[in-house]
């Protein structure tokens, strides 16, 4: 057993004491939580480089117009915050103000995260020009929770050219069903083999939705699904019998196809593309040929054709924010000074107002100007119904995709799919 | 001897063959590379239009309209990142030196224990010890600083470092301990003078792994590093593009991306020996 | 002046004691060599006085200062251990000044010392070379060179030549006799099991066995009278024969009787002993001659024979199953099974008790248990 000394005047032991000691002081000394110690406000959002630039320049006019109020931002791709933001709630570094998604909007809501806004409705946040659907589609149970900041319908996007040559230009008036189905397959053979009309849809819930909806249906009901499975039967049959005779791509085809430089309409191997109204700014800037833009099928009779326009984003306050009053004069803005309209263009989808229409089509560019008359053309025609999505939305999306894929694959029947969805769904949305 | 030739010589055509698959397979594995330089020298809407590598329309817009479009010089970003990584690697190479030290070299109580622990720590996966991380951090008021992403570094948390410094000093001989002590040495300038310095091949493995992770470390940049001046290069790139919006910019994005590599490129030239040395050391000593 | 004094040096490791009783002193300037078998404690030994390792009872005396928890680096002792143990990230240089270095010692003087021991050493064309790019000799050389930079009192060498091979076993044992003649004032301690290192190099040789001394003194006294068989066998190769054979003690003196045989060549004392006893007859190898039948102490075939150029060793095997072995100088003719009858000088018979304790002529003194 050695008895020798280190040698050194501070002993090993002394040392440990001395910095376990240190290490509790400090954490002792340090307090409480230190949450936005400089006052400013921080808001975030989510979107592209165009978005970002946009926003921080409305936030600069803010700013200006609202010198008590300084502001810091933080922004990111939609995954990447959707990534960061749960983790910020949870860890007390929340933003006081940040763009919501519908897809997770429910769940939030749900577990209380945000601050009811009802208060300054009418006050401090002015929605008197609003479309209407803007401030009810984030209101439930008397409370206000988020309050949309676009407006967005699905669409149907054309190659005019391709149209012009396969002779079916003008036959997209009035599109039935079967008429979508006609014009499809052909355009499809009218590109010759690997060519079809549109891109395989069947896997889109929110396509789907449309065709719930104007069967008299919605998507969801309570806290389960708002329709019934021969309705599913239906739908993925009709893409099934697309795909049988070149209308859509194959599986294999679509599995390719996510992002916009891989759509099929962009990779010359389909005439048509289905999305989210705004979108085809960006399927324009991906393509030489120039797009038109459409309603997407409807049935021949009807009140309406069954789209939705809704706002599926909003501006939402966490519950714990210390500036909610802030967070509103900065809602109020964003939502309805002209300047702050201007700067925004479309970036966070089409105009969440009359007057934000107005000034936007006077300013943006010729495919921005298309997408604002769409919506315009649609407010005629489309239903007025505003409905949500429910916490799984996400899930049932893929398990959609998925499905949908399967049969394409010849794995399942349209009937075998509905079946499965519709057990899963039960304990998806519970 | 002449009456035996080599191979190479004596069958030139072997060798011609030889040669050229090995530069085929060469090119084969490097397409994606290739493919990412020559878009980046392509005006946006051809890039995915055009699958060859046509240099017709040969632009550097990319590279002049990528290095600002974020609101600032790029290469602010390749200097936070070489930044964190620089600060990471020095807090790894001593602390986990240290603690390999005390766990190879020294008695204390419980120090089976502790070791036990450390190797425990190693099956934690991230998302366990990234949320009580966050808090801690947020409550200091240390987030969108660098501080949790490099703090953490200087007191040992990388255990995979610090079982392989255990090891690699398990085979350092205890009599240059010794040695070192009748030479007057107390256990601190053993570990500075002896230790430290001879565990090198292990040390230069250290680093070069700890650069590799910090910098791919994309999770937790996310998450510590809000404003945009603090952004990483990684998360920098990651802005170019949206999946959801549409609005990528691809053209800038593979500039920016061939940029960002560069370096790392010119990194691992120059120490690829070192690394091989590393990975392959078995603990020989001179 | 006493270098160093150990009194009742005891060591164990648990409930086994390794270092059982040992009181030893060493005189300044002595070449003090420790031998013995593995494990018999010598290295541990070694190591105490180092101060690598600790004591658990008794003095440990350095100078007059009782040095047992003093630290290693001030007991003024220097150590060669048995691998070197040199800094490879160091070159020759810094290795040898590395202790210097540690000791705040100036530049000046380090360097002085470094050059001094690299000229004495032979190692000035190395002294930028790495440890891993010199010869095992060269190494060895280094290893001592940092030992003789401190300028310490006392240099401890933990088998410093076992690394090495034959030849340059050689060359090195001559190098450190050398070097204790240029450092008179130094004390060394120098562990080995080789017994020629032992023969060669030491003023004194303390043999160990099991963690106690068996016998310290000249080589030259414990070869010619070695204290007990263990010695007696230990010291010389080949090793001394045994042959059991009767002590019959009368009055002052000890017959020996073999095989019923008394052997009249020569009596041993008595030592106080009284009645019979069985003891054991020890004869070296080198000491044994070829006599006739008569005169012969032992007779026996030849078993094998080893033809070494400088000695020819023969091993016989006696009746008893008994095995003998004789050296003789040159080369001899001899052929397996040819009887050879063996005598040897009176001088050169050693006697030891039942218990291994050997017997003194008669009129000499016995050594002491």
């Amino acid at each position: 057993m050695s008895s020798r000394k280190s040698g050194l005047s501070l002993d090993r032991r002394q040392l440990l004491k001395v910095s376990v000691g240190g290490a509790v002081a400090l954490w002792l000394g340090l307090g409480e939580q230190a949450l936005a110690a400089n006052g400013r406000m921080k808001v975030s959002w989510y979107g592209g480089q165009d978005t970002h630039e946009r926003m921080q320049k409305a936030l600069k006019l803010f700013t200006e117009k609202n010198p008590d109020i300084p502001t810091t931002v933080e922004f990111a791709p939609f995954n990447e915050f959707w990534d960061r933001l749960p983790v910020q709630y949870a860890g007390g570094g929340a933003p006081d103000m940040h763009r919501h998604s519908m897809t997770y909007l429910y769940s939030y809501i749900k577990r209380g995260l945000l601050a009811d806004l009802a208060p300054y409705i009418g006050s401090t946040i002015d929605i008197s020009q609003l479309y209407p659907g803007v401030v009810d589609i984030g209101t439930m149970n008397g409370k206000t929770n988020a309050i949309g900041n676009n407006q967005i319908a699905f669409a149907l996007f054309y190659n005019k050219e391709k149209l012009d040559k396969a002779g079916v230009a003008g036959t997209l008036d009035n599109l039935t069903w079967d008429g979508f189905r006609e014009i499809s397959i052909a355009l499809g053979k009218a590109g010759g083999d690997q060519h079809y009309g549109t891109n395989d849809s069947g896997g889109v819930l929110a396509f789907l939705e449309l065709f719930v909806t104007q069967r008299g249906k919605s998507l969801y009901a309570e806290n389960a699904l708002g329709f019934e499975q021969q309705d599913l039967v239906d739908w993925l049959a009709f893409w099934q019998s697309m795909r049988d005779e070149q209308g859509a791509p194959p599986p294999a085809v679509t599995s390719e196809s996510a992002g916009f430089q891989n759509a099929p309409m962009v990779r010359d191997m389909a005439a048509m593309q289905t999305g989210w109204c705004q979108q085809l700014v960006f399927f324009q800037a991906l393509m030489k040929q120039e797009l038109g833009i459409h309603a997407c099928p409807s049935p021949a009779e009807g009140p309406d054709n069954g789209h939705l326009i809704r706002a599926l984003d909003f501006w939402a306050v966490p519950a714990r924010s210390k500036n909610v009053d802030k967070a509103a004069k900065l809602i109020d803005f964003l939502l309805n000074d002209e300047e702050a309209i201007e700067i925004l263009g479309l970036t966070l989808g089409g105009p969440a107002s009359d007057k934000a229409s107005d000034i936007l089509s006077k300013s943006v560019d010729k495919t921005s100007v298309m997408v604002l008359e769409y919506l315009k053309d649609l407010r005629a025609h489309a239903s007025k119904k505003t409905p949500g999505w429910i916490a799984g939305h996400g899930e049932l999306e893929s398990l959609l995709k998925r499905l949908n894929e399967s049969i394409g694959f010849a794995q399942a029947t349209p009937k075998d799919a509905a079946d499965e969805f519709f057990s899963q769904a039960v304990s998806i949305l519970r | 001897m002449s009456t035996i030739t080599d191979i190479n010589t004596a069958f030139p055509i072997r060798r011609l063959i030889r040669v050229g698959l090995l530069a085929a397979v060469a090119l084969l594995m490097s397409y994606p590379l290739l493919w990412l330089v020559s878009s980046s020298f392509k005006p946006e809407s051809i890039i995915f239009s055009d699958a060859g590598f046509d240099l017709n329309h040969f632009t550097l817009q990319n590279y002049i309209e990528g290095w600002n479009k974020l609101g600032m010089p790029f290469g602010v970003f390749m200097l936070n990142s070489a930044f964190i990584c620089l600060l990471a690697i020095v807090g790894n190479l001593f602390s986990c030196s240290l603690a390999a030290y005390a766990f190879a070299r020294l008695q204390f109580p419980f120090s089976r224990t502790a070791f036990a622990i450390m190797l425990v720590t190693l099956m934690l996966p991230m998302h366990v010890t990234i949320l009580p991380q966050y808090i801690a951090f947020q409550s200091v008021g240390a987030v969108n600083t660098v501080l949790p992403l490099v703090l953490p570094k200087f007191f040992a948390v990388d255990a995979f470092f610090i079982f392989l410094l255990v090891q690699f000093i398990r085979g350092i001989p205890r009599d240059l301990d010794q040695a070192a002590e009748m030479d007057g040495c107390n256990k601190y300038q053993i570990f500075w003078y002896i230790i430290f310095p001879v565990c090198r091949p292990a040390l230069v493995l250290v680093a070069i792994f700890s650069f590799l992770w910090t910098w791919n470390d994309f999770f937790s940049q996310l998450i510590y590093l809000s404003s945009a001046e603090n952004y990483t290069a990684p998360l920098a790139l990651n802005l170019f593009i949206d999946a959801t919006s549409g609005e990528s910019a691809w053209g800038m994005l593979f500039a920016m991306s061939l940029i960002t590599l560069l370096p790392l490129f010119v990194l691992f030239m120059l120490f690829q020996r070192q690394l091989a040395e590393g990975i392959a050391t078995t603990g020989l000593k001179g | 002046m006493t270098a160093i004094s150990l009194k009742d040096i005891r060591k164990s490791y648990g409930s086994l004691e390794v270092i059982s009783s040992i009181d030893l002193d060493i005189e300044r300037g002595e070449f003090v060599v420790f031998v013995g078998p593995s494990g018999c404690g010598k290295s541990t030994l070694l190591r105490m006085i180092a101060g690598l390792e600790g004591i658990n009872s008794g003095d440990l005396m350095i100078g007059d200062v009782r040095a047992n928890d003093v630290p290693p680096s001030q007991r003024g002792i220097a150590m060669v251990f048995q691998s070197y143990a040199l800094y490879p990230h160091m070159d020759v240089h810094d290795n040898l000044a590395f202790s210097l270095k540690i000791a705040h010692v100036d530049k000046a003087e380090i360097d002085r010392r470094v050059r001094l021991a690299a000229e004495m050493l032979q190692l000035e064309p190395y002294l930028k070379r790495r440890p891993r790019q010199l010869s095992g000799g060269q190494r060895q050389r280094v290893a001592i060179g940092r030992a003789i930079v401190r300028e310490a009192e006392v240099f401890l060498f933990d088998e410093p030549l076992s690394n090495l091979d034959a030849a340059l076993r050689v060359a090195t044992r001559i190098e450190i006799a050398r070097l204790k003649e240029r450092l008179p004032d130094t004390t060394m301690i120098y562990v080995t099991h080789d017994q020629i290192e032992a023969m060669t190099l030491a003023d004194r040789i303390v043999v160990l066995n099991g963690g106690r001394i068996e016998q310290v003194g000249r080589p030259v006294e414990l070869y010619d009278s070695p204290r007990n068989v263990f010695v007696a066998g230990f010291i010389g190769s080949p090793a001394m024969n045994f042959l059991p054979v009767d002590l019959v003690f009368e009055g002052d003196v000890a017959r020996i009787e073999r095989s019923g045989k008394p052997l009249a060549l020569v009596r041993f004392a008595a030592g106080g002993r009284t009645g019979c006893e069985r003891g054991t007859l020890g004869i070296r190898p080198e000491h044994m001659r070829i006599g006739t039948a008569e005169q012969a102490l032992i007779s026996g075939p030849v078993d094998l024979v080893e033809h070494l150029g400088e000695v020819t060793i023969a091993y016989l095997r006696l009746s008893d199953d008994i095995s003998v072995t004789v050296k003789f100088e040159r080369t001899r003719d001899l052929k397996k099974g040819e009887v050879l009858h063996l005598t040897a000088d009176p001088a050169d018979l050693h006697a030891f008790d039942q218990s291994g304790l050997a017997l003194a002529r008669p009129g000499g003194v016995e050594a002491s248990a």
